[in-house]
This record gives C-alpha cells, structure tokens and sequence, in this order.
C-alpha cells in the first residue's frame, strides 16, 4: 500500500545531524560505541525521530551525568533514556551479563547487532 | 521509528490549534496515545549555515530571523556573544533599556502562549482577552523601538537609540493595563471548572523526566526544576527578580507559572524604569576574533548561542541551542506519552509553548 502522507525523512534527519553541535554529539557517541560516524548517523536516523535528533545534545548530555560504572563503560543511559535505542530491560539484561562475567567487548558487540 | 500498533492519529501539519506547522504521528490504542513520533521540516530556514562566512554586522539580522515571536531575544543573545568575545562595555542605561525590552517580549510571548493554550482548549473568550491584552504589550514595544518584532534594537555596546520620556510613560501606563486585567483573567482561569477538567493532572512532566531530558525554562519550573539563566545576572537579581516554580508539572502548572511570571516581568520592568539615569546608550568597540557560549533567558528558557569569529568579524561557526528544541522534544515525547485522550494531544503540546521556527532555524 502506498500511503499519500507518509514522506521519506531519511535526508531531513541526516540534515539535522550535520548540525555544528549535533555533529559533536554524533561523533561523541560514535567514539563510545567504537564505530564510524557515518555508521552512527544510520542507527540515529533508523532509530530515533527528527524532535530526537534536534535534542539530541542535551540529552545526551544529561546521560553523561546519569552514567556510571558498567552503565557508562556499555553507554546505557545514553541508548535507553536519552534516545530510546534499546528499551529500559534490554539495557539492565546487556548490564547483567558484564556483571556475570562476560567481556565488555563481547556485550558490546551484542548491543550493536540490536541497534543494526 | 519502529511501529508497535497498526492505528497512527496524524495531527497536523496543518492544525487549526498550531501556529506553525509540523505533525505529530500519534500510535494509538483506542483512545490512549501509546508513543508518538514528530515530523519536522515545514519551516527549516538553515540560518546556522546561511551565518558561516558572513560578517557580525549582517548576522545580528539574522539572528532575529530565527523567531517572529521571540525576535528581540536572539538579537541580544547574539550581540551578547559578540560583546563577550571582544569585551565590549556596555553603558548602564542601556543594560536597564535592554532588560525592559527583553521582559516586554516575555510578557507578548507568555500572553501569546497563554493564549494559545485557552483557544485549544477552546475557551475562546478567555483566548481573545489574553490576545487583546497582548497588543498592549506589542504597542509598548513598538513605540519603545519603532516596529512590532525585527527591532534590531539592540546592538554591540548599547543598544540603538534611547527612549524619550514620553515612551516611558506610555510603557508605565500599558503595564497599569496589563496588570489591571490580567488579575482577572487568572481568576478566570484558576477558577474555571473546564479549564481545570482539561488542565490537571493532563501532560504531567516529572522532575526525572524533565531532568534526563534537559528541558529548560516555563515548562522546567512547571516541573519543580529551579532553572533560569536570569539567575546568573545580577542586574536581573537587582531589580527584584526571584525564581518562580511550580511542582505539579501539569498543563494547568505551566499556564499559571506563566501567568505568575507575567506579573513578575511588569515588577521589573517598573524597577527597571525606576533606575533609569542619564547617560549614554551605546560606546564604541570592535569585534575581534574568539569562540564564545553565550546563554540567555529567552521567555520559553534557555537559549545559548554557541558562536567562533576570526580576526575580520565573520562567522566562523555557529551553534543556535534554542528553548524550543527541548520543550517539542519533551512535550511531544514524555508528556503525551500514556495520555488518557487523543484530545489532550494539542491541548499538552500547545501547553509547552512550542515554537517551531526556533527549533526548526
């Protein structure tokens, strides 16, 4: 079905990443998660809606003061709270499973087949 | 987004309730709004990009482009900027002539918000006072700068001409108007019983939420959250102002916060005027080169220009942090999240004043 209002953002949400200071955010974030800033700008746009990604410089500011510990090391907060990338459960279930013993890389790299 | 429900309540992006446009994507369950998603696009003008590589003469202008409603602020935000960047003096006259401008625009915005808010929820009497009550205000700002919005009357080291006797007078008489019948139109509202069945305990925004996601101004201190650049300018502290919150964080807690800080920016615009001495308005200075974060109280919060020039005035870079971009985000996102109505829609996003020109730039 074809819907007559529905319109492709995909190039609007990538306009407003290349914002001066949403641009830092990207590249903040990107460096977190160890991926390339175009890789991140994919998970943003498929992700989060164009009010989010206007916001997106204080909330994940406000994540930086919320992380601590495990939950900063994984960026929790800035996925679940701040941008709704992973809900709340999935962000303790990633947080558990370092607590269990497993290796932050390899937690890592199972929250990036989620956000894919 | 991903869609968790087959049923999507579009409102907007023409919507007889919005005075801008842009459009909601409501996910509903029945009657209740499970999540929503925003659609912007409708008004971006790219002002930040327009800004690089242009002189701060042509900028200031500019900056006043980004909102019809809020013009004045931007322009002393930017010039803010560019006094802090190159320490430009400014006279005291014109600090005190800066601050009734400024807290003239609060009141035509915070009457236009309040307007707003009492036509969505279609009490257009009360609606049509507060509009009528605005132009008195708009009046008081015309004659003060010669033109309604677009001013450009502040500028780097003053501002651009000082205000004759007879102005003054007229902008006494204006706020013995606005705070004559603006007490009754409070009680109207804090009393109404259909303005409070739609009002509270509807949008409530709590102070966790309003913290993680940075919301800023009215619609903060609706919340509890103790929030206003104002705070960090003594001048401001010097003429009697005080932070005001309110802790229910509900549609009707933003309105009355609003109505409260109506009456507040009439208290210092008096002290303002009371101060008022001869002297200079505007001294000279140059703008040099250097990156500056400048953060004013515009009347919906926080409003930061985040600016760098070089050694000629031009515009390097530049970042326009607007109270807007929180406030959509939030009311849009955290308020109307679970809402009991799909008639509270517009009624909570209208109640967080949000200006789309601003966020959009």
């Amino acid at each position: 079905m074809e819907l007559v209002y529905e319109r492709d953002l995909r190039s609007m949400k990538l306009l407003i990443l290349k914002g001066t200071s949403q641009d830092e955010a990207v590249l903040s974030l990107a460096g977190r998660l160890g991926i390339s800033r175009q890789h991140m700008r994919k998970i943003l746009i498929n992700g989060c809606d164009m009010m989010t990604l206007e916001n997106i410089v204080p909330r994940l500011l406000a994540a930086d003061k919320a992380a601590e510990g495990i939950s900063d090391v994984l960026s929790i907060p800035h996925l679940t709270t701040a941008l709704g990338l992973l809900s709340d459960e999935e962000g303790k279930a990633f947080i558990s499973r370092v607590e269990a013993g497993e290796s932050v890389d390899s937690v890592k790299k199972a929250i990036m087949e989620v956000l894919a | 987004m991903k869609k968790v429900v087959d049923v999507s309540l579009p409102v907007g992006p023409v919507h007889p309730c919005f005075k801008e446009p842009l459009r909601i994507k409501c996910e509903t369950a029945g009657e209740r709004i499970l999540r929503t998603e925003v659609e912007l696009g409708y008004v971006k003008k790219g002002i930040e990009k327009i800004m690089v590589g242009r002189p701060w003469q042509e900028t200031m202008f500019l900056a006043e482009r980004v909102c019809g409603i809020c013009s004045v602020v931007h322009n002393t935000a930017i010039v803010g900027a560019l006094e802090e960047i190159s320490g430009i003096k400014v006279p005291r006259r014109a600090q005190l002539l800066r601050i009734i401008l400024n807290e003239l625009d609060r009141m035509q915005s915070h009457l236009l918000a309040n307007y707003s808010y009492c036509y969505t929820i279609e009490h257009e009497t009360l609606a049509m006072y507060l509009l009528n009550l605005r132009e008195t205000v708009m009046d008081a700002i015309e004659k003060m700068t010669g033109t309604r919005i677009m001013s450009a009357y502040v500028v780097p080291g003053g501002v651009r001409e000082d205000v004759p006797d007879a102005v003054i007078s007229d902008i006494l008489s204006a706020l013995d108007k606005v705070e004559t019948e603006l007490k009754r139109y409070v009680k109207i509202f804090e009393t109404g019983k259909l303005i409070g069945l739609r009002s509270k305990g509807i949008g409530i925004l709590s102070v966790e939420d309003a913290k993680a996601s940075g919301v800023v101004g009215p619609t903060a201190r609706a919340s509890g959250m103790e929030c206003d650049a104002r705070a960090n300018e003594p001048l401001y502290v010097e003429l009697g102002w005080h932070m005001i919150t309110r802790l229910e964080g509900d549609n009707f807690a933003r309105i009355m916060l609003r109505f409260d800080e109506l009456f507040q920016s009439s208290t210092i615009v008096r002290n303002a005027i009371g101060k008022l001495e001869a002297g200079p308005v505007r001294l000279g200075g140059k703008v040099t080169a250097g990156h500056v974060k400048h953060t004013i109280e515009a009347p919906r919060g926080d409003l930061t220009y985040d600016i760098a020039v070089d050694e000629n005035g031009e515009v390097i870079s530049v970042a326009i942090q607007t109270p807007s971009i929180m406030n959509v985000e939030v009311a849009s996102h955290i308020m109307m999240k679970d809402l009991a109505s799909a008639a509270d829609v517009t009624s909570v996003f209208i109640s967080a004043d949000p200006c789309i020109a601003c966020a959009e730039r």
